[in-house]
Order: C-alpha cells, then sequence, then structure tokens
C-alpha cells in the first residue's frame, strides 16, 4: 500500500464523518428514535400535571402576591391571607366560602393548570423547532459538502489525465 | 487642501466635518428633510392627543422622545449618503487620515442635525399640543442635546457598517432604537420629572445616567471603530 | 475573513454527542418527573408555579447565551477569526432559544399569578430589551448576507448590546423600583430547581456545540467552493 500516493488534502474520502452528529447513518435513527420517545415522554409527562392536589399544602413562605387573578394588578408587597386572631364560632363560619367563591377558585384551578400545560408545550415546542432546524441545516451542508467532493475528484481526475 | 495631509486626528476631524457642514449649508437638503419631516410628526402627534392639556402634559415626554428617535434614525441613514453617490465613500476610507476622525466628524455632524431638528420641533409640538415649555426650557434642551448625542454616538458607527449589508434602510432603525433604549427610558423618566408629572423623580439623576451612557458609548464606538472597518 | 479555514482537514472522530444527547433526553425525562410528581404543590400560586422550575435556568442560561456571544464577537473583532464568529452566532441562536421560552412562559405565568400578561418590572424589562437586540443580531446575519462587513456588523451590535444591558436594568430599577420577588424555597424545589439547571446546562451546551459544528460546516464548504472556483474546478 505504500505505493499509493498520499491523499490530497481536498480529498476527504478517508473522513470518518463529515457532520456535525459525528455519528453513523444508524446513529441517526437512533437520533430520530430517541427525538421521538422524548416528545411522546414530554407529553406523557405534561398530561401526568392533571394530578388532584391531594398533598398538603407546602407551608412555603412565599411573601407573594395575591391568589386571585382575575382581580386588577396586586402590588408585589401583597402579604399573605392569615386567619383573624378571634376563635369565635361566628368568625369561623363567618369565614366558610361562599358557592361563588367555590366557583371562582376552581375557574382560578382551571386557569393555572390551563397555562401550565400551555407553558410546557412551548417548551418542548422551541426545542423541537430548534433541534429540527439544526438538523436541516445540517443535512444541507452535508448535501453540499457531497457536491464538492464531487468536484473535487473531477479535477483532480482532470489533472491526472492532461499531466498523463 | 493641505490639511488633507496632517494627520493629527482633531484636524482631520475638523477637515471633514467643515466639508460637510459647507455642503449641507449650501444644499441644505437634509435639514430641509429633517426639519419637515419632525414638522409632519408632530402633527401625526398632534392629531392622537388632542384633548386636556394635563393629559397632553403627560404625553409629552413619549412624544418627544420618540420623535427624537424617528428623526435621529433617519439623520443617521443619511449619514455616507453623499459619499455613496457620489462614489467616493472607497476614497474616504483610503484617505491617510485616522479613521476615528471620520467616525468623529460625522457623529457631531449627525448630532447637529437631530438637535438642530429637535430644536425646531419642540416648539411646535408645544404648540399643537397647548403647552408651555419656557420655564423648562434650558434643562430640557440640555436633555434633549443629550439623547441626541447619544443616538449619533450609537447610529454613526452601525451607520458605516450597514453600508456593506442588505436593506440598510431598514436594518439600521431596527439595530438602534434597542441600544438606544436607556437614552429613550432616561430622556422620558427625565422629561417627566422636569415638568412635574412624576412623582417624587429627580431630573438631575436622569440627565446624569444619560452622560453617562454618552461617555461610555462615545468611549466604547471611538475604541472600536479602527476595528470596525478594518480590511 | 475566512483565511483561517484550512479546507482539507477531517474532524475528529467522536461518539460524545451521541452520549450527551442520550444524556440530555434522560435529563428532561428526569425533569419532567422532578417537576410534575417530586415537587411539592406551592400554597400560593399552586400548579402554576411549576413553571418557574424551567423558566428561571431558561433566563439565567439566556444572558449566559448573549455574554457569550458578546465575548466572542468582541474576539472577532479584534482577531478576525471565522471561528469566534460562528461561535457567536451559535451562541445567540441559543440564547434566543432561551428567550422565547422565557418570554412565553412568563407571561403565562404572570397571568394566572398576579392577574397581568406583563409587569414593566427591571428584569422583565431588562430580557425583553435583550432579547430584541439578538434577534435584530440574529435578523442580520440570517437576512443581511455572511459578508465581512455583515458579520462586523452583527459583532459591534452584541458588542454594544450586552453591556448595554446594564444601563437598561439600573435604568428601570431607578424607574420602576426594585420589585425583589424573594421566593422562599423549600429543599425539594431547590433540588428540583437545580436538577433543573443542570439538566438545562447539558441542553445548551449540546445546542451550542452542534450549532457550532453547522456554521463551521457552512464556513468550511464556502471555503471548499472558493478554492475549485479558483482551481476552475
Amino acid at each position: 500500500m505504500s505505493h499509493l500516493p498520499p491523499p490530497h488534502p481536498l480529498d476527504d474520502t478517508h473522513r470518518k464523518e463529515l457532520l456535525v452528529s459525528d455519528l453513523t447513518p444508524l446513529g441517526r435513527v437512533a437520533r430520530a428514535l430517541i427525538a421521538t420517545l422524548s416528545l411522546c415522554c414530554g407529553l406523557l409527562s405534561v398530561s401526568y400535571a392533571d394530578i388532584p392536589p391531594n398533598r398538603p399544602k407546602a407551608s412555603s413562605e412565599v411573601p407573594i402576591i395575591g391568589p386571585d387573578p382575575i382581580a386588577k394588578d396586586t402590588p408585589s408587597s401583597a402579604e399573605p391571607v392569615t386567619a383573624p386572631a378571634t376563635g369565635s364560632v361566628d368568625a369561623v363560619k363567618a369565614r366558610e366560602p361562599s358557592a361563588s367563591e367555590l366557583a371562582k377558585e376552581e375557574r382560578l384551578e382551571e386557569l393555572r393548570y390551563k397555562h401550565l400545560w400551555i407553558a410546557y408545550s412551548i417548551v418542548w415546542l422551541v426545542i423541537f423547532m430548534f433541534i429540527r432546524s439544526t438538523w436541516k441545516r445540517s443535512e444541507a451542508v452535508a448535501s453540499r459538502l457531497d457536491e464538492l467532493k464531487g468536484r473535487v475528484k473531477r479535477l483532480e481526475a482532470q489533472r491526472s489525465s492532461e499531466e498523463g | 487642501m493641505s490639511a488633507l495631509n496632517e494627520r493629527s486626528l482633531w484636524r482631520a476631524t475638523w477637515v471633514i466635518f467643515d466639508k460637510d457642514l459647507r455642503v449641507e449649508l449650501r444644499s441644505k437638503e437634509t435639514f430641509a428633510t429633517l426639519g419637515l419631516f419632525g414638522a409632519v410628526l408632530s402633527f401625526v402627534f398632534a392629531f392622537g392627543f388632542i384633548g386636556d392639556p394635563a393629559v397632553n402634559l403627560q404625553v409629552a415626554p413619549g412624544v418627544l422622545w420618540a420623535g427624537l428617535l424617528f428623526v435621529g434614525a433617519l439623520g443617521v441613514g443619511r449619514t455616507f449618503a453623499r459619499e455613496q453617490d457620489n462614489n467616493a465613500f472607497t476614497a474616504l476610507a483610503l484617505s491617510p487620515i485616522p479613521r476615528t476622525a471620520i467616525l468623529a466628524a460625522k457623529v457631531l455632524m449627525n448630532f447637529i442635525l437631530t438637535a438642530g431638528t429637535m430644536a425646531l420641533m419642540t416648539p411646535l409640538l408645544a404648540l399643537l399640543l397647548h403647552l408651555d415649555l419656557t420655564p423648562f426650557a434650558l434643562p430640557l434642551a440640555s436633555l434633549i442635546g443629550l439623547g441626541a448625542l447619544g443616538f449619533a454616538l450609537i447610529g454613526t458607527p452601525l451607520a458605516v457598517l450597514a453600508v456593506g449589508a442588505r436593506f440598510p434602510e431598514v436594518l439600521l432603525p431596527m439595530v438602534t432604537f434597542p441600544l438606544v433604549s436607556p437614552v429613550l427610558i432616561c430622556g422620558v423618566r427625565g422629561c417627566a420629572a422636569l415638568f412635574g408629572t412624576a412623582v417624587d423623580d429627580d431630573y438631575w439623576a436622569w440627565a446624569q445616567m444619560i452622560l453617562a451612557f454618552d461617555l461610555i458609548a462615545g468611549l466604547g464606538g471611538f475604541f472600536l471603530f479602527e476595528w470596525m472597518v478594518s480590511e | 475573513m475566512s483565511s483561517d479555514l484550512t479546507v482539507g482537514d477531517p474532524p475528529k472522530p467522536s461518539k460524545a454527542p451521541l452520549f450527551w444527547m442520550t444524556l440530555a433526553a434522560l435529563g428532561m425525562f428526569l425533569a419532567h418527573w422532578l417537576v410534575f410528581i417530586y415537587a411539592p404543590m406551592e400554597g400560593t400560586m399552586r400548579a402554576v408555579q411549576r413553571i418557574f422550575y424551567f423558566h428561571l435556568p431558561s433566563a439565567w442560561l439566556c444572558y449566559l447565551g448573549f455574554i457569550m456571544c458578546a465575548g466572542s464577537s468582541l474576539l472577532y473583532l479584534l482577531k478576525q477569526k471565522s471561528k469566534h464568529d460562528a461561535f457567536a452566532l451559535a451562541c445567540a441562536e441559543v440564547g434566543l432559544a432561551f428567550g422565547v421560552i422565557v418570554l412565553t412562559t412568563g407571561p403565562l405565568w404572570a397571568r394566572a399569578a398576579w392577574g397581568v400578561w406583563w409587569k414593566w418590572e427591571p428584569r422583565l424589562t431588562t430580557m425583553a430589551i435583550l432579547f430584541l437586540i439578538f434577534a435584530c443580531y440574529w435578523v442580520i446575519r440570517s437576512f443581511g448576507g455572511d459578508s465581512p462587513p455583515v458579520r462586523k456588523f452583527g459583532a459591534v451590535l452584541a458588542v454594544f448590546g450586552a453591556p448595554n444591558i446594564v444601563f437598561v436594568h439600573i435604568a428601570v430599577t431607578r424607574w420602576r423600583g426594585d420589585h425583589p420577588n424573594n421566593i422562599q424555597l423549600e429543599p425539594e424545589m431547590r433540588v428540583v430547581l437545580y436538577s433543573c439547571l443542570l439538566i438545562f446546562i447539558i441542553i445548551y451546551a449540546l445546542a451550542l456545540r452542534l450549532r457550532y459544528r453547522v456554521h463551521m460546516e457552512e464556513r468550511t464548504a464556502s471555503a471548499l467552493a472558493r478554492e475549485l472556483s479558483r482551481l476552475g474546478g
């Protein structure tokens, strides 16, 4: 094999890989599989978000803002609602939520879950659009490089025949 | 013409600025178009805000600074128009003077055009919106002057680079507006503090912020300009 | 221009991308489990608070992307090497992707939690203006052509844009006042947040590497085409 001339700098037939992926064709299938599985599992995970809130409420000391998004913009220094100091039965009865308040809270809860699902769908959409655009560009540059390799070979053949 | 052989920065700046100023004073084309544009803009804003002078005083800062942005964008777009029209841009770039001198001269010219147009537009706006801004004349002029300088310092280097790009008339305003947003915020708030429509606001703090921005933008621009245009 | 590219250098063989892609995919599964199963329900904002675990790491990585873009652009202006420009463009693209996540999930969270889609507070305003600047950068690079003047135009924009944000933040803080959201996190929430941050860093690094390689391959192809034209092929 030593009598063969060294490969031309423009000849990259001995390149193991060309592309951003550095993968064999089988690797591309694996990539597609991973991407599809990730999308399915991501959507499944988002659907798991619809868990009834049976956990005890976390006692986080979040000093944020009132919980009612239907109301106007509340100042950020809003204090969390605290129970009144009196422990009388009348006070307790007066604090029982009315039907309209319960309905409002339910609408609020639906709105929260809806926004949560939309947000995570957007995250997945952005990730997959980015992957797709990168993939398409890498395919385009690969085909361009293949075409240029062909031109190099033709040029080499032409030069060697001229010299011969 | 012997001044063209001088290499000192200030001399070269003065030569180019003097040339631009003389041509502008003779033809008046850029100043006239900018002035007319400013007048048209004033009428557009006045159509939108016809009403109570108290309300107009509240919207006046935003209107003034939006006007400055549009006038400035139009002005910096014309920075190298004469050189390009007469195929003199390459000659200017290849001339044996420091490139920073070209930038300084063009910044000065853009500043004068923008500030001059605002000097016409502000009284016209005040008239159309039924506002009396004479008690605030000097501080308002200083604030607008600093804003015009900031716009020129940011917009002029970008105008140099936009010469080689496609759609420069669209790219240049699109790129310049976000970069001058600190000037816009400080200018609007400074004017609101001056007119008394903002509660507990300090005009000098806003003016200082614009001044700091101008200093840093100027230093950064002049430092980087040699690398921006080197080939 | 691209004289620093040598046309005939083959890239080194590497299995690393497959490993990191698998790790990133598994990490996303783990992140979803952590966010939806492991993390406790927050008391005030309830379910919508879970957006926070993706929103905050995205914001940090968006800032990181833009800072790296500005740094690489400055290197490009000083050294005129094509690889610095390619890296800056890759950083801007990845930063923009994370910026889109931030600016879409943020208002969704704000609307459900505070009742308004947008608040003129320093961090949101700073993020929005920074996003605008780098969106302009991306538009210039995508539609303005790929000549050296356009690359410099973009580089100057990136270099001016990143420190500009410091001014915007100071100005808006003075204007609107700082609204510190001193969110007190429980230990489980902290674990979820930092795990999501780590997973997002892996995704960020992977995306950056992939995008950078694409840009460098494109430049190699252009250099090869120019060389062939010169040789008469």
